[in-house]
């Protein structure tokens, strides 16, 4: 019954999403003046949009040429501080409640292939991932994607060599970088006017190193996010044995 | 000085919560000397030239963001002299009552603060303010009881009264737009009358008021003396602070009567009192616990205030007021007195009890003498005031309610006798016990003074009343010191003493010249009876049972009680209670489908309403 | 003044926790501390000058993130980071580092949504404050706990995902994310994405917020949480939570259908929560469908708030009484009495600010969520209240009778912490600071 009530409310809820959804109009014109925006701080109206803003100013005033990354790291990075916090705190909450956990069974040795192999690999992946956060700015990628292939170089380790545990290292890499980001922000509320602001000249865009406080931030990003996630299997692990 | 004597009391508070009994009492006595002052300072204002220092009269004290304002009123000033008074010598009798100071103290100071603040309000906010203050500081008093009773049926109480009472306030401030009482005119519409009745209602729990008295005799009969005595002789009486205000200064009673055209509310204000008074004596005759007893009576005896109040002419409010005044006085006596027994023998049954009078005979003469006054025996203020409230209710042919306060009169003295006998007089079981510490007695005896001076000058009470009469505009009785004259007949001090005093000549002779003789207690009592209960002295005791027949006349229709009613009221909250807990499944997955039910509604909702 | 400071002290400090093991607890113990001075601080700028904003990574705002701290948002930033210091020293030094670390993660997140002007900000910190609380509930690791932990997380992330859809169909019509951005443009919206969109944050926000039905997770998550952590929700997160409802609601949506709504569900809360208290046996419990009444009762001053300057002084007051007096209930929870002189003290001024009685905090939002309700001519809403009152006044009676005098076992600073945090109802209730607070429009709001 219960089961029963469950469904067909499910499929009600789907319906109407779908209906929702349906209604929303298919395209925009970014440039029409319903979506001009208003600054709350002093009510002055402006003559474009946020996106239209975005597309428009990007390259300008971060030196980012990527405007993913821009508005990720510079416009909004303050949610993205948020978002790497989030994943600490998930991090921090699984290694705390499982820290009590009983260990599970032996798990065998892994074959001859996959142990010599993931050696080799594991340079590669983790050039690779330092490779898409450091260009995070200039390519599609950065910190988030970045970090993730750093970790599952790890995840491999892990599966090839079961006695493979990164004890202390790897919560000092997840503070440090959580530090630095936090540092960098705090530096932009010294040298400049505001929390995360850029404070170092932006270059010219197109460049390795351009785009201001964005390549530091996203290789933090790199190193918290790979470490926070190679934190967290690496404690999956230890619980499971 | 307001100001002064307020700070004083919150600071006398927060001391007397650190220090030890002896000090903390004398402290408490100590700050309870300004008031005092201060109100004899104002009665200056209201025709008594006693002392004269121009201690002004009104003051504001801001409280996070608002002010509360707080003046001398004739009213205020005619309440503030039954509570005051009763402080300091609730305090000496402490003195000595108390092994260790755990609480009573400072609450006992914050009671007082807040009855001052009830009484001296000028605005509803200052009023309810510290009306809830007095409740939760009276509350925390009765919690030291930890009767569970008593504390929750009090606790419980409190919050409704301070409710219906808040109830009539927001009414009342949606009609006027203010909150001061000097410009609050009730509507005569559905909304004003509601606000009366609300309040009202809310003012008699605090007064004891049947059927809304449940409460009471769990508080009274559980808590400290002390307390009970300022519970029952000061705090009672705010409410009637309360009824006087909203019926007569704000004439609600007018309200009420332009409204119900044919049917009179004031009556049933009246009916009310009468019922009150009646079926809480024919309780009280069968109560053993002499507190309990003491409950049922004060409930009785502040019955009449409200049939004064209802009846509400000149005459009828006269005497309840000044019922009001002896009743602060009388019980407080009455309570400190079972105090005392209870110090000195460690009982309260009347059954257990017995001769006390002969240890204690200073005990017994103030105690006599309250219950006289209680019981309305003439000469005492007691008579004075009850005839005033016979006369009226004649006199506005309030046919059912006088002969109620008639019979309920009678029956007060019956059973005021069982303490008087069944406690000080009788067979004399406590041959070894003390005399009360002489700060009990000395309390005692200061608080039965009021009652001398009004027994024989009962006009200056209605001097004292003259001005809060006129504020409510009501008329005052034509009156001098010895005589109140009233429509039908004038009340004369003298020739009562004289009528009393030719009848008690011959009383007195048969008395002197008829020989006596001291009997064993069982030598009389036994004539008769049953011998084998011999050995139980409770059963054999005078003052067990002593109403029998009456008891088992009356006493089946008493038998669930009023509790019993509330009590069904709270089970039935409960069973509803479990119902609503049965929503909380503790399952996650109805959970997460309330929750996206609830979305689907509310969008459904919103999108097609 | 930088609000901002608010958030990355503790985050910068929560990151260098793993680093100082040891030292964990009282590194915790100090950033709360800065952070509470900060908030004090902040508190009074914004007392004597008014709104502060603070512009992040120095975009102008609907451009970039702004915080913008008003009346209420500087007074909860304070009550929050003030009461979890307190409560962090109830807790005591014997927690571990990650406990410490979740802790401040928690106490971050909630004074961030509380001062953020951004809506996806807020849910960025909703998920901070989720995520946290989530494993705080967990920490007795026993499997009560574990229990209350994981229904408190499936609601909570279905919460989030409704706040998700609900932010990204206004940004699907408005293309803004900051609140003010977009209350000034509410009325170009298409109608029915629009109540969509009120529906999704309704529902998502009141999962955190305990407004019934969404609070399923309430009792079994309080329950099994330690005294502590209890006592963090009760005045961190869930207040943040109430208080984001009243922002969205107040300065997004002040339209009459939500008023309706909010004040139905505000009141049917308040019911069903003093109503399920009344018999329950489990102090924990009893207290936390207690705490789900008093969100009912704040619920009502917000719907109220639409268009009565006395209900926004009532949020103000209500929130203050309710963070001091459950807060230290909760910590007294963790044992089953009051014995001694600072335990007992805790019990009944707690209880006495609970139930509203004057001069506690409680009092003064129970009176002017009434005069709001008689001004606007809702007798219907006044005797619920009333009745819910005596509900309440009911069972906490029976609290009292029989937790009073019994044998009890915490540390003297514990008892000392609780014994403040209950005083903070009294002091709050005597000092005009709240009154001229409520008095200050709050930033960008429509309605009154």
């Amino acid at each position: 019954m219960r089961k029963l009530a469950g469904i067909v409310i499910a499929g009600i809820f789907f319906i109407s999403m779908m209906m929702l959804f349906y209604h929303l109009p298919a395209s925009h014109d970014l440039s029409s003046n319903e979506y001009y925006y208003r600054n709350p701080i002093n009510g002055s109206v402006a003559n474009e949009s946020i996106p239209e803003h975005y597309i428009k100013y990007t390259k300008n005033e971060t030196g980012a040429v990527n405007a993913v990354t821009a508005i990720v790291v510079e416009y909004r990075g303050f949610d993205t501080l948020g978002e790497v916090t989030v994943l600490f705190t998930a991090a921090t909450g699984v290694s705390f409640l499982l820290s009590l956990a009983v260990r599970g069974r032996k798990r065998e040795e892994a074959n001859l292939i996959l142990k010599e192999g993931s050696k080799l690999v594991l340079p590669f992946i983790l050039l690779t991932g330092a490779y898409i956060f450091i260009h995070g700015h200039l390519t599609p990628g950065g910190g988030f994607p970045g970090g993730s292939v750093v970790a599952s170089g790890f995840l491999l380790m892990m599966l090839a060599y079961p006695k493979f545990f990164m004890k202390d290292r790897i919560s000092w890499f997840e503070s440090a970088a959580g530090t630095a980001f936090v540092v960098i922000g705090l530096l932009g509320l010294v040298l400049a006017t505001s929390f995360l602001q850029n404070f170092i000249p932006v270059g010219t865009p197109g460049q390795l190193v351009s785009a201001g406080i964005i390549p530091l931030i996203y290789i933090a990003i790199g190193f918290k996010v790979g470490s926070e996630l190679s934190a967290i299997v690496n404690k999956m692990k230890e619980v499971q044995g | 000085m307001l100001d002064i004597i307020l700070a004083e009391i919150l600071v006398a508070a927060i001391i007397t919560f650190f220090v030890g009994r002896k000090l903390a009492a004398i402290i408490a006595m100590a700050v309870s000397i300004l008031p005092l002052i201060a109100l004899l300072d104002w009665a200056s204002l209201y025709g008594f030239n006693i002392i004269h220092l121009g201690i002004e009269k009104s003051i504001s004290i801001p409280i996070a963001g608002v002010s509360l304002n707080l003046a001398i009123t004739p009213l205020g000033w005619f309440f503030a002299l039954m509570i005051i008074p009763l402080f300091p010598a609730i305090m000496l009798f402490s003195y000595s009552f108390y092994k260790k100071n755990d609480g009573f103290y400072p609450f006992m100071l914050l009671a007082l603060l807040s009855s001052i603040g009830i009484i001296m309000a000028k605005d509803m906010l200052t009023f309810f303010l510290f009306w809830e203050m007095m409740s939760w500081s009276s509350f925390l008093l009765v919690y030291r009881s930890r009767d569970k009773e008593a504390v929750m049926s009090y606790f419980i109480f409190s919050s409704l009264s301070a409710f219906l009472i808040f109830l009539g306030i927001l009414i009342i401030y949606q009609q006027n737009a203010s909150l001061l009482l000097s410009s609050i005119n009730i509507e005569s519409n559905a909304y004003g009358v509601v606000a009366i009745i609300s309040l009202i209602a809310g003012f008699a729990i605090k007064s004891v008021l049947m059927p809304l008295h449940a409460w009471a005799p769990y508080v009274y009969s559980k808590s400290d003396e002390p307390f009970v005595a300022f519970l029952a002789g000061g705090l009672s009486k705010l409410g009637y602070y309360g009824m006087f205000l909203i019926l007569f200064i704000l004439a609600g009673a007018k309200v009420l009567e332009t409204y119900f055209t044919n049917l009179s509310p004031n009556y049933i204000l009246a009916v009310f009192g009468a019922l009150s008074a009646f079926i809480a004596t024919l309780i009280a005759f069968m109560q053993d616990d002499m507190r309990k007893l003491l409950a049922y009576s004060s409930i009785g005896q502040l019955g009449y205030i409200a049939i004064g109040f209802g009846i509400g002419t000149p005459l009828a409010v006269s005497g309840a007021l000044f019922q009001a005044f002896n009743h602060a006085f009388f019980k407080a006596v009455l309570f400190l007195a079972a105090g005392a027994v209870a110090y000195r023998t460690g009982k309260w049954k009347i059954s257990e009890l017995g001769g006390v009078g002969y240890r204690m005979p200073f005990t017994f003469m103030a105690t006599l003498f309250a219950i006289f006054t209680l019981a309305a025996i003439p000469i005492t203020s007691g008579f004075a005031a009850k005839w005033l409230l016979y006369e009226s209710a004649i006199d506005a042919k309030y046919i059912f309610v006088a002969p109620i306060m008639l019979i309920a009169g009678v029956g007060a003295f019956l059973y005021s006798f069982r303490i008087l006998y069944g406690v000080f007089l009788g067979e004399n079981r406590y041959p070894n016990i003390k005399e009360a510490p002489k700060s009990m007695v000395a309390a005692m005896f200061i608080l039965v003074m009021p009652l001398l001076i009004f027994l024989i000058f009962p006009g200056y009470m209605l001097d004292m009343m003259h001005d809060a009469l006129i504020s409510g505009n009501i008329a005052t009785l034509n009156h001098n010191a010895f005589v109140i004259e009233t429509s039908l007949a004038s009340y004369n001090t003298i020739a009562v003493i004289v009528a009393l005093m030719i009848a008690l000549i011959p009383a007195i002779l048969i008395y002197k010249t008829r020989k006596h003789r001291v009997v064993d207690f069982m030598d009389n009592y036994l004539a008769g009876e049953l011998p084998e209960l011999y050995d139980n002295k409770i059963s054999m005791h005078a003052a067990s049972r002593f109403y029998k027949p009456i008891e088992e006349i009356i006493g089946p229709y008493f038998e669930p009680g009023t509790m019993s009613y509330y009590m069904a009221i709270y089970r039935g909250l409960k069973a509803i209670s479990d119902a609503v807990r049965k929503i909380y499944t503790g399952k996650a997955g109805d959970y997460a489908i309330y929750v996206t039910l609830f979305l689907l509604i509310i969008m459904g909702w919103f999108i097609w309403m | 003044m930088h609000p901002v400071l608010l958030i990355a002290i503790p985050l910068l400090v929560a990151f260098i926790i793993p680093l100082f093991k040891k030292y964990g607890p009282s590194i915790a113990l100090g950033a709360l501390a800065l952070n509470t001075g900060i908030s004090i601080a902040l508190f009074s700028v914004v007392y004597s000058t008014g709104t502060v904003h603070e512009i992040i990574a120095g975009f102008a705002p609907p451009i970039g993130i702004f915080l913008a701290v008003d009346s209420l948002s500087a007074l909860l930033a304070m009550i929050i980071n003030l009461f979890a210091l307190i409560n962090f020293m109830a807790i005591g030094k014997a927690s571990e580092y990650k406990f410490s670390m979740l802790y401040l993660l928690a106490v971050a997140g909630s004074t961030g949504i509380v001062i953020t002007g951004d809506i996806f900000n807020m849910f960025v910190f909703f998920e901070i404050t989720a995520v946290a609380s989530y494993a705080l509930v967990a920490s007795r690791k026993d499997k009560k706990s574990m229990e209350g932990a994981i229904k408190y997380m499936i609601l909570g992330s279905l919460g989030s995902i409704f706040i998700l859809i609900g932010i990204a169909l206004i940004y699907s019509q408005l293309k803004s994310l900051n609140i003010y951005d977009i209350a000034s443009r509410i009325s170009t919206m298409d109608a029915k994405i629009k109540w969509a969109s009120v529906a999704m944050l309704l529902t998502g926000i009141g999962v955190e917020a305990e407004i019934f039905p969404l609070n399923g997770w309430v009792p079994d998550a309080y329950q099994g949480a330690s005294g502590g952590v209890a006592s963090l929700l009760s005045f961190g997160p869930s207040k943040a939570a109430i208080y984001a409802i009243a922002r969205i609601m107040l300065v997004i949506f002040p339209l009459q259908k939500v008023y309706y709504l909010v004040l139905t569900i505000g009141v049917i809360t308040l019911l069903i929560g003093e109503l399920a208290a009344l018999k329950q046996e489990n102090v924990k419990r009893m207290l936390a469908y207690s705490s789900i009444g008093q969100m009912g009762l704040i619920t009502i001053a917000i719907a109220m708030g639409m268009n009565e300057k006395n209900a926004i002084l009532a949020i103000f007051f209500l929130m203050v009484s309710h963070a001091s007096s459950k807060a230290s209930l909760f910590l007294l929870s963790d044992s089953s009495g009051m014995g001694s002189a600072a335990t007992k003290y805790t019990g009944i001024v707690s209880v006495l600010g609970i139930v509203g009685m004057p001069p506690f905090a409680g009092f003064w939002g129970k009176w002017y969520l009434l005069m709001a309700a008689i001004n606007g001519n809702m007798l219907w809403v006044i005797v619920l209240i009333f009745f819910s009152g005596i509900v309440e006044a009911a069972y906490f009676a029976r609290y009292l009778h029989r937790y009073y005098g019994n044998e009890e076992s915490f540390s003297r600073l514990t008892k000392y912490s609780m014994a403040v945090l209950a005083t903070m109802s009294l002091i709050f209730g005597l000092l005009p600071l709240i009154y001229e607070m409520g008095l200050k429009t709050l930033f960008g709001m429509g309605g009154v």
